[in-house]
């Protein structure tokens, strides 16, 4: 039996008990997304308790080899995630003692990955996810740019793909949530609007004074992303770049691309102006000689 | 001709280059290195009248310069008193009348003497500007000093109980140290963070004072204290407060038991135990954190400035302040043992009760006595069965938990904590510890946790874990505030059966076959 | 030889046949000479290689790119450094064309037939770095336009700028084939090529730049700024002229026998002009990444490692030559400029390295580092050798250094 069944069969069984006691469910979710609010994921890493569950619930939704969650070992580097490991959870040696951290891709709002594609292959969606796909020239761009460094290629295939976290883009269309989150028993991951998360963050902070960092990760990095952080301690301890700074991606390469048009008119127009010029007073002067 | 400058400039341009690769080679490895050497060393701090600092601050290795300059002794960069004695500031001939004149006075000593040193060919340090201002990523060692009762203690007993060799008062008519029998202070009572030149600031008496003792009995062969860094300012374990209690605490005269009370108060005053707090604290400062004044010396009702605009109200109530008895209080929820109940409930505020624990309007000495019995009524009125959970039944056998078990151990926790003691007046209280948000007078019937926590994640309620994670929560939450090991899964649920195990573990097979 | 191409008249097709099929055949004296016997076996082992890739993917051990480091030397070198010395023929195009310099105009053909070459070759090396090449032609059919990317542009870009410069360069092919109308209609095509041309190469020269400015802080930030498109395009300038000096010397040799004596006494002169302009554009590149570290404050960084291998490229690759041009300009030293190009061509190499994998990530240490596989370098040096052969093969037929055929005197004045 899989946990989505078993936990069907609970849910009845608590019903049949407790009387009229329903499950909401995500059944908003699709009329929600064409609201056009970003939906994202709240990772409270205090909350976070190194299971690894999310990593086999992602493996098993996504079709990719299941890891052996039982390997403690592991935790001794740090680990990124792989074309076929799409979340991974590391741990860190902080001030405050162990913290695990579940690390996948950021989801930014306006993604470097997106921006980057020459033809959009990496798309953000409407509800926030960023995906990837088939019409994808392979150039890896995506992955120069990616401040994350999250977009992975698979080098050891004749027919590559870009792989990475999809924010579970088809389960959400399915009205369910990303099996990550089903799966953490802690709730360390919450799934929602990301107005509602960063409210649900703010709440978590205000109500529990000296608990966590006030910073949001994700709030404002990279021009704000999907996936958002809250930490008892300073982020960088928890390997996040701090350095990334507030601006979306995207917006470093808009200068070159507002100077094209006008190099594009005014180019031609100066150097035929030019080639005229020259091209008469070469006449005056051969008529001069004359 | 051509071809052999032609045929030089390109050994040259390939020399150089493989110079440079040697160099990047070297950055790479050399992050490595730096980590290995790292060494204690202090940021200079003592640049206050700079205000805003244009460059990263100067991490700065007092060790090695003493082990350096060990034949000039500490005189070659500190200035000494008449009496030979050494006043620990930097530089010898520092100026801190302007901006300028002190980045001088630091840059002149130290470049100075390292360029000095050079030209010696003796050991010396950098000269550049970005050699020392550099920013250098080393974990803070540095501590404050901390001197708690037993080194209170320690070097009262080893003065043969003359306080003045360090407390002191200042004559300024004579202009010299004088010491007065039953005048001792503390010592931030009058050297303050910022020192002016009639007034040492802490910092520097702290260090002329203790350091040039240390350094004088060390000479004269005596047992005494340390004099690097590391000895005063490493981190060292906190001497709990349980390992003070036998330690004598500085006699100052101070009563055992003050009624604590105000005129303009409409609140009845409160019964206050001097000497159960000296036993609770590692020093005076815990709550006399300026002088050893009595607080509404400094803090009254409507604030002043030598209170630094706290009135007494706060100075007794502010939630956010250690110094503060509802403060300090509060923060005891953090310990272990409270933490486990506390943590779950931070938000909860005073109840009713809550104000005539203090202030009974009593003379006497507060009753604090045991408010819970020994025989515990609940507990008998409690069934013995565990409490069977079944939230992870696919993978795991269902969690046993043992209920009474629980509340008797907190119980016992309560009874044997003082603070629990005093405020915990109802067993029922306990309760609260799970079944929050439910009111005691139904403890005999709570609420099952599923009428409120869903089965099902529920996007419209982030603040309300689901079932199974509110479980995780508050069982794990609870151990790990109370430092109660088992937090592993199959700590509380048995894992399943083997075909359960085998059926993971074939697929984790599968996965690493699919992964080749 | 020579007069063939005048007394060629191409009737039908079957003419047309035959004559290609006779010019396919090898021309030149010796088949076994030095550079043939290094280059034949390259070539061959590397479309082996090639078709390798194709059924491998890019993966170990065809190349050592890693999750880490997406770009190599096929992006690095094949495609950034070898279109920054295809920059020459815009810029000769430009004094020739726009400011009307004739003393240049005996270098135009060989400049414009050696950018046509290497956009078709070098940047035709994406198509071997692209995971999935099969699908190349996506943003000019437009399976979606990713219309905001910089990439779209200089995809589009490099396409169309080989159509001008096939324009360019089409007198010459209707020369050899000897299309007297043809010749004179594609004439009149040129100074709107070289106009579009021009446009394009800014655009695109600065738009390779442009696709490291998302990288922002993986680059080293002594390399990183918001100017990297204009320092791009400005190092492209003589990027490309030392290229045609350097191209420009090899052929000299190589195909003297085809050299007028016209084209063999201006040689110098050429080359002391373009000298003078790389010195001037050099000083102004030179100028601008001084002013880019003041501005950015990063001079704290210049004494660490990165520093001195930044300093290594800004003083003694690009500040050096640039002098070396000086002095050579000034005292009509050929021998200093030619080696002051060999020099700027390895700063060069070597700047657009840094942006792609010298300089980015610099903070992952070296046994994590990407280092080109013996494939890559094979695989780019047939790319290499290829297009020289072509080149040879094209100068060989077609009136490049040559003098064109008389009938076609009259237009080349237009």
């Amino acid at each position: 039996m899989d946990r989505r069944s078993f936990l069907q069969m609970i849910g009845a069984t608590a019903a049949g008990v407790a009387g009229s006691l329903t499950a909401p469910g995500v059944s908003h979710a699709r009329s929600k997304a064409e609201s056009g609010e970003f939906y994202g994921i709240l990772v409270d890493t205090t909350r976070c308790i190194g299971c690894r569950n999310c990593e086999v619930a992602c493996a098993e939704v996504n079709g990719l080899p299941l890891p052996d969650i039982s390997d403690k070992s592991l935790f001794a580097s740090e680990r990124q995630t792989t074309e076929t490991q799409w979340t991974v959870v590391n741990r860190y040696e902080t001030e405050k003692g162990k913290i695990y951290v579940p690390k996948r891709c950021m989801h930014c709002n306006q993604a470097a990955c997106v921006a980057a594609c020459l033809v959009k292959a990496m798309k953000k969606r409407k509800a926030g996810h960023v995906t990837w796909d088939t019409n994808c020239l392979g150039c890896r761009l995506c992955m120069v740019s990616c401040p994350f460094d999250i977009p992975k290629f698979e080098y050891n295939s004749a027919l590559p793909e870009i792989q990475k976290c999809t924010l579970c883009w088809e389960r959400f269309q399915e009205d369910k949530i990303p099996g990550c989150v089903e799966a953490c028993p802690t709730e360390a991951l919450i799934f929602g609007t990301r107005r509602q998360l960063l409210e649900e963050a703010r709440r978590r902070i205000y109500q529990n004074p000296g608990v966590y960092n006030s910073h949001i990760y994700g709030e404002q990095e990279a021009g704000g992303t999907s996936h958002l952080y809250l930490s008892s301690v300073p982020f960088d301890q928890l390997g996040f770049r701090t350095d990334i700074g507030n601006t979306a991606y995207s917006e470093y390469s808009k200068g070159f691309l507002y100077a094209v048009p006008f190099v594009f008119v005014l180019w031609p127009v100066i150097m035929l102006g030019m080639s005229r010029a020259i091209k008469g007073e070469e006449k005056e002067i051969s008529e001069g000689q004359a | 001709m051509k071809k052999t400058l032609f045929a030089c400039l390109f050994i040259v341009a390939g020399a150089g280059v493989i110079l440079l690769f040697g160099e990047i080679t070297e950055l790479h490895s050399g992050v490595k290195k730096l980590e290995r050497s790292v060494e204690y060393s202090v940021v200079i701090s003592d640049v206050a009248p700079l205000k805003e600092l244009e460059e990263v601050p100067v991490r700065f290795y007092h060790d090695k310069h003493v082990s350096a300059l060990e034949e000039e002794g500490c005189g070659a960069c500190h200035r000494q008193d008449s009496n030979k004695n050494f006043l620990f500031t930097y530089p010898r001939e520092r100026v801190e009348t302007s901006r300028r004149a002190l980045m001088d006075s630091y840059h002149d000593s130290c470049i100075g003497c390292h360029d000095a040193r050079l030209a010696e060919e003796k050991s010396s340090g950098p000269v550049a500007c970005g050699e020392c201002h550099a920013p250098k990523r080393e974990k803070e060692w540095m501590q404050p000093a901390g001197f708690d009762h037993l080194l209170h203690y320690k070097h009262e007993a080893g003065m043969n109980h003359e306080c003045g060799v360090c407390h002191h008062d200042y004559n300024e008519k004579e202009k010299q140290l004088v010491y007065q029998e039953g005048t001792e202070s503390s010592c931030r009572d009058c050297h303050r963070d910022i020192g002016d030149p009639e007034m040492p600031s802490f910092r520097d008496a702290a260090h002329s004072g203790c350091v040039n003792c240390h350094m004088n009995k060390e000479e004269a062969g005596e047992k005494t204290g340390p004099t690097a860094c590391i000895g005063c300012h490493g981190e060292k374990e906190r001497r709990t407060i349980e390992a003070l209690v036998d330690v004598p605490r500085p006699d100052r005269n101070q009563p055992e038991t003050i009624f604590m009370h105000s005129d303009d108060a409409s609140m009845p005053g409160v019964s206050f135990n001097h000497k159960i707090h000296e036993n609770s604290t590692n020093t005076c400062r815990t709550c006399h954190h300026e002088t050893l004044n009595s607080c509404d010396q400094c803090h009254t009702s409507q604030g002043s400035i030598e209170g630094g605009g706290v009135t007494l109200v706060d100075a007794f109530h502010k939630k956010t302040s250690l110094k503060s008895c509802v403060g300090c209080h509060d923060s005891m929820k953090e310990e272990a043992l409270c933490a486990g109940c506390h943590s779950s409930m931070k938000d909860a505020s005073m109840s009713e009760n809550s104000c005539s624990t203090c202030h009974a309007g009593s003379q006497e000495r507060a009753n604090i006595a045991g408010n819970m019995s020994r025989q515990s009524d609940l507990l008998a009125a409690m069934p013995d069965d565990d409490i069977v959970i079944n939230v992870l039944e696919d993978r795991y056998e269902p969690s046993k938990f043992p209920h009474s078990m629980v509340i008797g151990k907190l119980l016992d926790i309560s009874r044997d904590n003082r603070l629990a003691n005093t405020f915990h007046k109802d067993e029922l209280t306990m309760c609260e510890g799970c079944h929050h948000y439910s009111s005691p007078e139904h403890a005999d019937q709570p609420p099952l946790c599923r009428s409120c926590h869903t089965i099902d994640f529920n996007p419209e309620d982030l603040g309300k874990p689901r079932l199974l994670a509110s479980y995780h929560l508050q069982c794990m939450g609870c151990h790990e505030k109370m430092r109660i090991d088992a937090v592993d899964c199959t700590s509380c649920h048995s894992e399943k059966g083997d075909d359960m195990v085998a059926s993971q573990k074939t697929r984790v097979t599968e996965g690493k076959r699919d992964s080749q | 030889m020579e007069a063939k191409a005048e007394t060629k008249d191409i009737r039908n097709f079957k003419d047309f046949l035959q004559f290609i099929l006779k010019e396919l055949k090898p021309k030149g004296d010796r088949i076994l000479t030095p550079f043939n016997v290094i280059s034949a076996p390259v070539i061959l082992l590397g479309i082996v290689l090639i078709i390798y890739r194709l059924i491998h993917g890019l993966g170990r051990p065809v190349t050592n790119l890693s999750q880490d480091f997406p770009w190599g030397i096929w992006i690095g070198f094949d495609v950034m450094v070898g279109v920054a010395f295809a920059g020459g023929a815009y810029v000769v195009t430009f004094i020739v064309y726009i400011l009307k310099v004739e003393k240049y105009h005996t270098i135009v053909r060989a400049t414009v037939l050696n950018g046509l070459l290497a956009y078709i070759f070098y940047a035709g090396a994406i198509l071997l770095d692209c995971g999935r090449w099969w699908n190349i032609t996506n943003p000019i059919i437009g399976n979606k336009f990713g219309v905001n990317a910089v990439l779209f542009l200089v995809a589009w870009h490099f396409l169309l700028y080989m159509l001008a410069e096939l324009i360019e360069f089409s007198p010459a092919i209707a020369e050899w084939l000897g299309l007297r109308r043809a010749r004179k209609i594609l004439g009149t095509l040129t100074l709107g090529a070289v106009i579009f041309g021009i446009t394009l190469s800014t655009l695109h020269q600065s738009g390779l730049g442009a696709l490291m400015m998302m990288a922002k802080w993986k680059i080293h930030p002594l390399w990183y700024t918001e100017f990297i498109p204009i320092l791009f395009f400005v190092s492209s300038i003589f990027a490309g002229l030392s290229m045609v000096i350097f191209e420009g010397t090899i052929s000299h040799r190589v195909f003297s026998h085809q050299l007028d004596e016209e084209h063999s006494r201006s040689h110098d002169d050429i080359l002391v002009g373009l000298g003078k302009i790389c010195a001037v554009t050099m000083f102004a590149y030179f100028f601008l990444k001084v002013l880019i570290l003041i501005h950015d404050r990063h001079w704290s960084q210049l004494d660490t490692p990165m520093g001195y291998w930044y300093l290594a490229e800004v003083v003694g690759l690009v500040l050096i030559p640039c002098f070396m041009f000086i002095q050579g300009s000034r005292h009509r030293d050929i021998f200093l400029i030619r080696a002051a190009a060999v020099l700027t061509m390895l700063g060069i190499i070597i700047n657009r390295l840094n942006y792609v994998f010298i300089a980015y990530k610099w903070y992952i240490p070296l046994n994590e580092r990407y280092i080109p596989t013996w494939i890559e370098i094979v695989v780019t040096l047939c790319i290499i050798f290829t297009e020289i052969w072509v080149f040879r093969w094209i100068v060989n037929r077609m009136p490049v250094f040559r003098k064109p055929p008389e009938w076609a005197a009259e237009g080349m004045e237009q």
